[in-house]
């Protein structure tokens, strides 16, 4: 490893642990603890990725898992980031992103390209001809998107997990672990977490060779690590911030959904690039990455390197690149006056020439664009402008940028923390947080090494008191004080460009000033046109020079400029963390085990699984629906109606409640007896339907449509509060199971298992009766939804597979025949029965879908009255009609949506339409316009491509309009 | 042949009989007594079992005079909404709002079918409620690794009485165990969402190690009735 340095005192690698791994088919070693960044870096490997659109080469950037253009693959997954990526035995990576590999990437000619494709260039490009719009597309497909997915790996499982503690502290700097033992030397429950492997923050690499500094870390970490009550996780990122401090913890494995009940944000500052021509190739970087590689991973980042400075950082890092053997071969400080500190004097005698008010205006590549072969220097006027003039070229293999920093405070803007620039620190700084939310150490704004601490300390107790403990001391939040640590305009302008604003989709300087010249001169539209920000760092190193670049364009000031919106999460997330293990509820009836011996087909109602039809062997689902159909007409068919909502309502009030709840009179309707219930919204729209059963004086028993049952009682309930009726509901749609046995047979066949009186004189059609069945105690009520003798059964649902047994045994010398949904709405549709959600929708009222009878204008009051009573005025739009095709009709049948037409127009569309087989004909309801709803009228029904059919309005129902089937003669006659 | 003594069937029965349990009958309802032998079960009540408790008779009685009503019966009736109290025979009573009380029998309780009795003449302003949950008892040391994975309440510090929430996605009622000891968080929830709620769980009770467990985990008395 031609580049690994001799051991540092705080590495984080492992010397006893070689290890072996593969990038882009070649075989390469380091160290336990190393990344595939450091490793390949250590190994003289100085192209690590390609970048996003002209795909240049590029190295290590920041190492603060924000490196981006170093993106890799394998089997398993795609777009690890290299910089954060462990070298493990058996690891195989490589690049994403390239035609032909990361060294020869033929994509490169894009680079050359990069004239024609200035920013924005899609939305003009490819706009015209519109026929070549679909050339276009795919190409941009294949070029587009990083990484690609492997289909066959092996399913990892990744189930989430809850947790809990008092306080979160995010970040193990000096401020974060002062905060964490400040809060949980108050005895509350706090857990630390660090992005990093290891604790320490940016103690790790900026202050590694300060001694102090150091003795200060493992102090605080010996008591942070003698509290029980504190709980330290490393390699664990707090990457989403949600109301109430619910926090989305991402590790290796899993994301933690924890709940804190105060958090403070000790994350830290993301340190910031320079602008200038070349300054994304290999070999240019952030000092900060520079000084990681030396102290954490014990590798060289240089031999010989320029470092453009803007504050102190930049010469403690030109201090620490000397004491690494590196050749220092100047420092070019961007500020007028240089450094005020001793540090430049420590930089001077240390052989190292400074340049005050001089900025690097230029890196220039070795041939490939591999790496670097000096840096040019030029002056630099104190508004941050280059002079023209004389620059001086240095030859180096490295530049190290040390111009400033921006808080990571994406944690502090989710939770709609309000962050204001502060020119004394020339950094974004909160001034208002959400209660419980506490900010320390440099994302607050304090640099200084023992500010920071008293900082962390003061919002530990903060968030201790927040959260009720009693807390014994406090500290004094110390001033933000300068100087800043970041120069206002760190950016060089240059003719030829390819100077990076964002390295992450590779917008230059003069993107953001040609959109600005087009008219993009509001940062929401300039975000969304030049799409800076928007690749996989999230702009973390883009945002703040954009910004500066675009009020220097626009002549507004930083301070007076809104952020773009911070939304989870703050880093990239693998796709299956957020999976996890998908809870998807579903219900069952208490049946549901015989429909699958019975061979049924399910199908999703709502989060119902229900039966569809029952397949039997040689018949296509078509031909057994059908059958089922016959069945029910003809002998006798069973089909399980548990789903529907079941509501129990009782009390002195249950029928003056019933009776405004729903359009119909109930308030006279004797028990014993049910009726059709509607149920409309205030403006009138129908939202639900079913049957009310009067059990007793005050008892109702009520049923709703399959899918209304919870939304029917919370609305129920809510009224009845509003209203103060004195009435006890119950939603017992779990409690019971319930089945329709409906045909000619049905009474013969119930009549076997029970000692009811069933006869027509004593159970009426639309009577209700409680009793047994086969021994259990039921409710039976006679209704007609499918248009033949029938009774709907409610049993308790622990029992119900015992009467549904015994049913199917007592009917199996009739041919009894379970049927399903489809069937019932075969059967439904030919006696015209309404199903609300599909020959309703979210507007329509009784009187357009034809149940002008169920609602009774003249009641005192229902909910909705007032609304119909507008509608009743007005002209109707629209007309729910049935219609059918003639019985020779041997074309396309339409389909539910299918279009009513009339003079080319959209006159109304078909809600419900089959071909009956009792009637030989296809029928169906349409909504059309009024004057078409006359019996007899031709309305044109189009049915696909353009093909226009012909239907007539016609009475409903379509079968037994008289409802003959229900009269008992008629249904003896049937049954002998 | 269908039997001519109505038989109670628990919404989990096809759940659990392809898991191949040692029958018994309960309450009149056939539930699994075991489905290993006696050591590993009681290893897995100790460790981390799942159970299906359904069979424990069950009603609640709601209503403004309902309280009241309960009392005069000898009923124990909690104090606040959401608390629980022993009902006699090992049964609890469990207030589940201002004017409700939800009550469940132990293993050869009689005291719900009692109070089911008396609810037949419709006292005044009491109101019979059926119950007929799903109920389960997630038992031993491991449970709180489930409940991490599935529900987003803190039991690992003390809780009295019954909470509200979902677990898995499923709204459920959960009783956590009363006192340091006891053997298990109780869930009650709408019998249709069971047969999803009980895949779920035990797949994660897999994960870590435990497995379904018999009535006879909960009372090895069970197998003698």
């Amino acid at each position: 490893m031609i580049d690994r340095l001799p051991p540092q005192p705080h590495e984080w690698i492992d010397r006893a642990q070689r290890i072996q791994f593969e990038f882009e088919g070649r075989q390469y070693s380091g160290f336990a603890g190393d990344t595939v960044s450091t490793a390949l870096w250590a190994n003289g490997v100085r192209v690590l990725g390609r970048s996003f659109k002209y795909h240049r080469p590029r190295g290590i950037w920041s190492l603060s898992h924000l490196d981006t253009n170093a993106m890799l693959e394998t089997r398993q997954q795609t777009n690890i980031r290299a910089d954060v990526c462990p070298i493990v035995p058996g690891l195989s990576v490589k690049a994403v992103n390239t035609v032909g590999g990361v060294e020869h990437d033929l994509a490169a000619v894009m680079d050359w390209l990069s004239p024609f494709l200035p920013v924005g260039f899609y939305y003009k490009a490819f706009h015209t001809p519109g026929r070549l719009f679909p050339f276009y597309e795919r190409r941009m497909r294949e070029m587009a998107g990083l990484g690609s997915v492997n289909p066959d790996r092996h399913l990892e499982h990744t189930p989430k997990r809850y947790d809990f503690c008092d306080v979160l502290v995010v970040g193990s700097g000096p401020a974060g672990l002062s905060a964490a033992v400040a809060a949980a030397e108050s005895g509350l429950q706090v857990l630390l977490v660090e992005e990093n492997p290891r604790l320490g923050g940016s103690l790790c690499y900026q202050a590694a060779n300060d001694s102090e500094a150091h003795k200060l870390q493992a102090g605080l970490l010996e008591r942070a690590l003698s509290l029980k009550n504190l709980e330290l996780r490393c390699s664990t990122l707090a990457a989403g911030y949600y109301a109430d401090h619910w926090i989305a913890l991402i590790d290796s494995t899993r994301m933690t959904k924890l709940r804190a009940r105060s958090l403070v944000v000790a994350a830290g500052c993301y340190e910031q690039p320079a602008v200038f021509r070349n300054n994304d190739l290999p070999g240019v970087m952030l000092a900060s990455a520079a000084q990681r590689l030396i102290h954490q991973y014990g590798v060289r980042p240089f031999r010989e390197v320029v470092v453009l400075a803007a504050n102190s950082h930049g010469y403690q890092a030109a201090l620490d690149f000397v004491a690494a053997g590196i050749r220092v071969q100047a420092l070019a400080d961007l500020r007028t006056q240089g450094e005020p500190s001793s540090l430049a004097a420590q930089v001077k005698a240390a052989g190292v020439p400074i340049h005050n008010a001089t900025c690097v205006s230029e890196a220039t590549p070795k041939r490939g664009l591999r790496s670097i072969t000096g840096a040019v220097l030029s002056s630099v006027a104190a508004q941050g402008s280059i002079q023209p003039g004389q620059s001086l070229r240095i030859a180096c293999d490295g530049i190290a940028m040390s111009v400033g920093w921006t808080p990571a405070d994406g944690l502090l803007r989710q939770g709609q923390g309000r962050l204001v620039y502060n020119c004394e620190v020339e950094q974004y700084v909160p001034e208002e947080l959400p209660d419980g939310v506490f900010a320390a150490g440099r994302v607050n704004g304090i640099y200084d090494l023992a500010a920071r601490l008293d900082d962390g300390f003061a919002a530990g107790v903060e968030a201790a008191a927040y959260c009720g403990a009693q807390v014994s001391s406090s500290r004094q939040r110390p001033p933000r004080i300068g100087p800043a640590r970041s120069h206002f305009y760190p950016i060089a302008s240059h003719a030829k460009g390819k100077n990076f604003l964002d390295l992450d989709e590779d917008i230059q300087l003069k993107d953001i000033e040609h959109a600005v010249q087009e008219g993009f001169d509001n940062l929401e539209l300039l975000k969304r046109y030049s799409t800076f920000g928007m690749g996989p760092s999230q702009g973390k190193h883009a945002n703040l020079n954009v910004l500066r670049a675009f009020c220097r364009l626009t002549g507004q000031s930083l301070d007076a400029l809104e952020m773009t919106t911070a939304r989870p999460f703050v880093n990239p997330v693998p796709l299956s963390h957020l999976a996890g293990r998908i809870f998807s509820p579903h219900r069952q009836t208490p049946l549901h085990a015989r429909h699958k011996e019975a061979g049924a087909s399910f199908m999703h109602a709502g989060n119902w699984l229900r039966p569809e039809y029952y397949a039997v062997a040689g018949r296509t689902r078509q031909e057994a629906i059908a059958e089922e159909v016959v069945a029910v007409r003809h002998r006798l068919g069973l089909i399980d109606v548990g789903t529907l909502g079941k509501l129990e309502i009782s009390g002195p009030d249950a029928a003056a409640f019933i009776e405004r709840i729903y359009t119909g009179r109930f308030a006279r309707l004797q028990p014993g007896l049910t009726r059709y219930v509607l149920m409309c919204d205030e403006s009138g729209v129908i939202i639900d339907d079913g049957v009310a059963a009067r059990l007793g004086e005050d008892r109702f028993y009520v049923t709703t449509t399959t899918s209304g049952s919870d939304a029917v009682a919370r609305e129920m309930r809510r009224w009845a509060m509003v209203w103060r009726m004195k009435i006890v509901l119950v939603n017992a749609t779990g409690t019971y199971g319930a089945m329709n046995l409906a045909g000619p047979q049905s009474r013969r066949v119930l009549e076997s298992l029970t000692s009811m009186d069933l006869s027509a004189g004593k159970f009426p059609y639309l009577g209700v009766r409680e009793g047994e069945i086969a021994g259990v105690p039921a409710r039976l009520l006679r209704v007609g939804f499918v248009g033949e003798w029938g009774y709907e059964i409610h049993v308790p649902a622990d029992t119900a597979v015992w009467v549904w047994d015994h049913l199917m045994e007592a009917g199996r010398k009739f041919g009894i025949r379970p049927f399903g949904v489809e069937a019932q709405r075969v059967l439904r549709l030919e006696k015209a029965h309404v199903i609300i959600g599909q020959d309703s929708d979210g507007l329509t009222h009784p009187f357009e879908a034809g149940m002008q009878w169920a609602v009774k204008m003249d009641k005192p009051f229902f909910v909705g009255q007032r609304s119909l009573a507008i509608l009743a005025k007005k002209r109707p739009t629209r007309a729910l009609v049935g219609f059918a095709l003639p019985s020779s009709y041997a074309g396309p049948i339409p389909k539910e949506c299918h279009l009513v037409i009339e003079s080319g127009e959209i006159a109304g569309r078909v809600t419900s339409v089959t071909f009956s087989s009792t009637l030989g004909q296809v029928i169906g309801l349409a909504y059309v316009k009024p004057e078409q709803s006359r019996l007899g009228t031709t309305i044109e029904i189009r049915v696909g491509r353009g093909e226009m059919i012909r239907a007539a309005v016609v009475r409903t129902p379509f079968y037994d309009p008289q409802n003959l089937r229900q009269s008992q003669e008629v249904a003896l006659q049937e049954a002998s | 042949m269908i039997s001519s003594n109505p038989l109670r069937r628990s919404p989990l029965h096809e759940a659990l009989q392809e898991l191949n349990p040692v029958w018994g009958k309960v309450h009149e309802m056939q539930v699994p007594l075991r489905f290993g032998g006696a050591a590993k079960e009681s290893q897995l009540k100790a460790e981390l079992s799942l159970c299906d408790v359904s069979c424990f008779p069950k009603i609640g009685v709601k209503g403004p005079e309902a309280l009241a009503w309960l009392v005069q019966t000898g009923t124990s009736v909690p104090d606040s909404v959401y608390g629980v109290q022993p009902l006699g025979e090992g049964g609890l009573a469990i207030r589940t709002d201002r004017q409700e009380v939800f009550l469940e029998d132990a293993l050869g309780g009689q005291r719900v079918s009692q109070l089911e009795s008396a609810l037949q003449a419709h006292p005044p302003g009491v109101c019979l409620v059926r119950r007929r949950d799903a109920s389960l008892a997630l038992m031993g040391a491991g449970s709180n690794r489930v409940l991490r994975e599935t529900c987003g309440v803190d039991f690992s510090r003390p809780v009295t009485g019954v909470v509200m929430t979902r677990v898995a996605g499923v709204s459920c009622m959960v009783l956590p165990p009363q006192s340091a000891g006891a053997p298990a968080f109780r869930f009650w929830l709408d019998p249709s969402y069971a047969p999803y709620l009980w895949e779920a769980l035990l797949e994660i009770v897999r994960h870590h190690g435990g497995d379904a467990a018999g009535l006879e985990a909960i009372d090895p008395s069970v197998g003698k009735l």
